[in-house]
């Protein structure tokens, strides 16, 4: 009958495909957008942990970490320009080494492939293994870094280098810049092996030199895949918790020296019990990533139109 | 010619086919196992149900904090003990766990409804009391006889008790208090013909800087203070306590206790607050002078204890402060070092004043087997057993009366602490949920500047009363 077949078809291609993409959109739904709103519900309540008596309380744990002087608040300020010093240095002296790895693999060179191999032997191990072998190299009795600076003479004796309250974030940011590279040499070895050779042959027959060819032929070419690889590190770095909590916060104690605002919201919701300001610093935090996101769409928007 | 590709509804229809076969695969109850030499290692495999079998012992699963070789030894020990004794009754299983996973075993043990392990060990105060307050935990009162409530002072099950409903949320095992000791190098000691310092003859802490300074060597063999000594050429340091963020809150708050005879964060007149008295004050400025006064190097801010014991027993450092359990853990990792033990600073005469509380194990709500759980925490806290599990860990046993058994009673190591005891007057303090943000985020802070002479403590002490009246009190 032409009425049930019209049905069925409609059953086939309007309802089937969404049958089909429903546990995906049902699991994101409950791993994704529920703990996302509900975290940014809390922000607005006076939930300390779970079980409490919950009430609306607007803006004010907004209002509290914005000008509050006492408990996380008043190392709310610190917390954010540390992230930002983090995210910074992490993520610009992962792209001069990925980039610089990324040149020298693009080459040809006997065992090329195994280096391409090896270079990705940090995003093989996991943070916690790398942070805890990081943390063993920085003690200052036996580790390896105390060890041979000591020998060179640039260390008259042993030296606390992370760990400590007032700790600096530089230790970690080395760990950060080793632990990411390899995914940039990745992404922008892919942008390198898009750029054509004859670009390169024609400039060299023009005279230019490796700076000059670099400059003019390699960064123009692969300024898309450079701002897609910066920005999405950015995202991820700017989040990144492992390694600055494993080796920062040794022995379990608040390092306010080598501190972001995710281990400062973690610290306020989990360790001193409120949940809600905890929460609240997470919206702050990600409100600063939906910026950089925003700006980042616009700028693809531009360059698309163009 | 029939087309034979396959259409997408015969792809359809065959998943479906396989799903539900294999889905019906899977409802099918498992076939009982075949007689063979596999057959005994499977059963032992199978989780304990709420109900045994007849003639099978009821098995229970202690999960053990327990985290240096002998500390292990210890419990281990112990188990088998209990298990002996006990055989065709109850079986008690040992589970490795550890500090910083117990919070996440427990929670998610309780949320999925049971599975984990009947007894767990974790620290009383913040953590079980916590663990209690969001019904993880069982009460353990109706578990307990008269003789059970024999086996620890009051004070020690006070200082378990939660306050509102006065449950008792854990055994008692070890006690974190007092068990700070002054940990030497005998043959440093000799050389510089220092006297180490007894419980009868104490050493106060303007002594124990100035041997301190006899004990700094440069490179030349000169010590601190001497003329022609080098600071950039140690090669010996007097001595050398940890002063992290943790320590000077932890051992600055004890050493004031002990001389105050009650907590320095308590309340007074219904508020929460930071009150040093002047002995209190006296006793805190002291301790954390040390690097500003020359006799600790600065590199002990930020030593970690494995750090800090290689320090000790390589010969770079001639007296450590540390806990108990401090020796069990240097005796493990460096067998051939010989070390000693002396009391920390006193007032001659002083009474030593200690806080209740430390580590017990916990009932879990989940428990199929209460009643035996129980009976094994409770045995296990009889002075012959206990002090198995306690000299393991190199701390202080929460009954007292296994100091009387071996092998605490042949150790004099020991002596020290149960000359404390004998001198000792114990008290509890209160149980207030932003300590722990307090630490983190005012004293610890605040307290390391006075270390590092950013601040001087007068300063910081107004500091710490200010901030912990909005703190302690939200």
């Amino acid at each position: 009958m032409k009425g049930s077949s019209v049905t069925n078809r409609l059953r086939k291609t309007v309802v089937l495909p969404y049958l089909f993409i429903l546990p995906a959109a049902l699991a994101l739904l409950a791993f994704s957008l529920y703990p996302f709103l509900s975290g940014v519900g809390y922000s607005f309540t006076s939930i300390g942990w779970i079980g409490d008596q919950v009430r609306f309380v607007g803006l004010e744990n907004y209002r509290r970490i914005l000008s509050g002087s006492v408990g996380a608040p008043k190392f709310f300020k610190q917390a954010f320009v540390q992230s930002i010093e983090w995210t910074a240095a992490v993520v610009a002296g992962q792209f001069v080494v990925g980039m610089f790895a990324a040149l020298v693999l693009n080459e040809r060179f006997p065992g090329r492939s195994v280096f391409r191999t090896a270079v990705l032997v940090p995003v093989a191990v996991p943070t916690v293994i790398i942070a805890l072998t990081w943390q063993w190299m920085y003690d200052p009795f036996y580790g390896l870094i105390n060890h041979y600076l000591k020998q060179v003479g640039l260390l008259s004796g042993p030296t606390a280098w992370v760990g400590q309250p007032n700790s600096p974030l530089w230790p970690l940011i080395v760990v950060g810049i080793w632990r990411g590279f390899p995914f940039m040499t990745v992404m922008l070895l892919s942008g390198l092996q898009g750029i054509p050779q004859e670009l390169y042959e024609a400039a060299r027959v023009d005279g230019a030199n490796a700076l000059g060819r670099f400059r003019h032929i390699t960064l123009p070419l692969m300024r898309t895949i450079i701002a897609i690889a910066v920005v999405l590190h950015v995202l991820w770095w700017w989040n990144h918790f492992d390694i600055i909590r494993v080796i920062g916060s040794g022995g379990g104690q608040f390092s306010y020296g080598a501190m972001t605002l995710p281990i400062l919201a973690w610290y306020e919701a989990f360790a001193w019990s409120h949940l809600a300001r905890g929460a609240a610093i997470s919206v702050i935090s990600m409100l600063v990533l939906l910026a950089i996101m925003i700006w980042n769409a616009r700028r693809e928007g531009r360059s698309v139109k163009l | 010619m029939r087309d034979r590709r396959l259409t997408r509804r015969a792809f359809l229809r065959t998943g479906s086919l396989a799903g539900a076969a294999l889905l019906a695969a899977a409802c099918q109850p498992s076939p009982a196992p075949t007689a063979g030499p596999t057959q005994a290692k499977v059963a032992t495999s199978v989780p304990p149900t709420a109900e045994p079998s007849a003639g099978q012992p009821v098995a229970i699963q202690l999960w053990s904090t327990a985290w240096f070789p002998s500390s292990i030894a210890g419990r281990m020990a112990l188990v088998d003990k209990f298990n002996k004794e006990h055989e065709g009754r109850v079986k008690v299983d040992y589970i490795q766990g550890s500090w910083g996973e117990a919070t996440t075993y427990i929670q998610s043990g309780v949320a999925a409804g049971g599975g984990i392990a009947c007894v767990i060990e974790y620290e009383v105060e913040g953590g079980a009391q916590d663990w209690y307050r969001k019904g993880w935990i069982k009460d353990l009162r109706p578990y307990m006889s008269e003789e059970d409530w024999a086996l620890m002072i009051e004070a020690q099950w006070k200082a378990r008790e939660y306050p509102d409903d006065g449950a008792i949320i854990a055994n008692g095992t070890v006690l974190w208090e007092p068990m700070q000791l002054v940990l030497y190098n005998p043959k440093h000691l000799e050389a510089a013909s220092i006297r180490p310092a007894t419980v009868t003859e104490p050493w106060s802490w303007a002594e124990l800087i100035e041997n301190a300074k006899l004990l700094t060597l440069d490179a030349n063999g000169k010590h601190l203070g001497e003329d022609g000594f080098d600071s950039k050429q140690v090669v010996q340091w007097g001595f050398l306590p940890r002063l992290d963020s943790e320590k000077v809150w932890e051992w600055g708050l004890r050493f004031a206790q002990q001389r105050m005879g009650k907590p320095v964060v308590r309340q007074e007149n219904g508020k929460w607050g930071w009150n040093l008295d002047e002995k209190g004050k006296q006793v805190y400025a002291l301790f954390l002078s040390i690097v500003q006064e020359g006799v600790t190097p600065s590199l002990a801010i930020g030593l970690s204890g494995d750090s800090l014991h290689e320090a000790f027993a390589s010969g770079k450092a001639s007296m450590i402060l540390r806990e108990t359990f401090g020796i069990a853990i240097i005796k493990d990792n460096y067998p051939d070092f010989e070390l000693a033990a002396m009391p920390t600073p006193f007032e001659k005469g002083d009474k030593v004043f200690y806080k209740a509380g430390g580590e017990g194990m916990v009932l879990v709500s989940t428990c199929d087997h209460p009643q035996e759980a129980a009976q094994f925490m409770f045995w296990m806290m009889k002075p012959e057993n206990l002090a198995l599990y306690a000299y393991g860990n190199g701390m202080l046993p929460a009954n007292y009366a296994a100091l009387d058994k071996e092998p605490f009673a042949s150790d004099p190591t020991w002596d020290i602490i149960k000359d404390y005891l004998a001198r000792g007057e114990v008290y509890t303090t209160p149980y207030n949920p932003h300590l722990i943000e307090f630490r983190d985020t005012v004293a610890a802070p605040t307290l390391m500047a006075v270390v590092e002479g950013k601040m001087s403590f007068d300063e910081a002490n107004r500091v710490l009363e200010e901030q912990a009246a909005t703190l302690l009190n939200q």
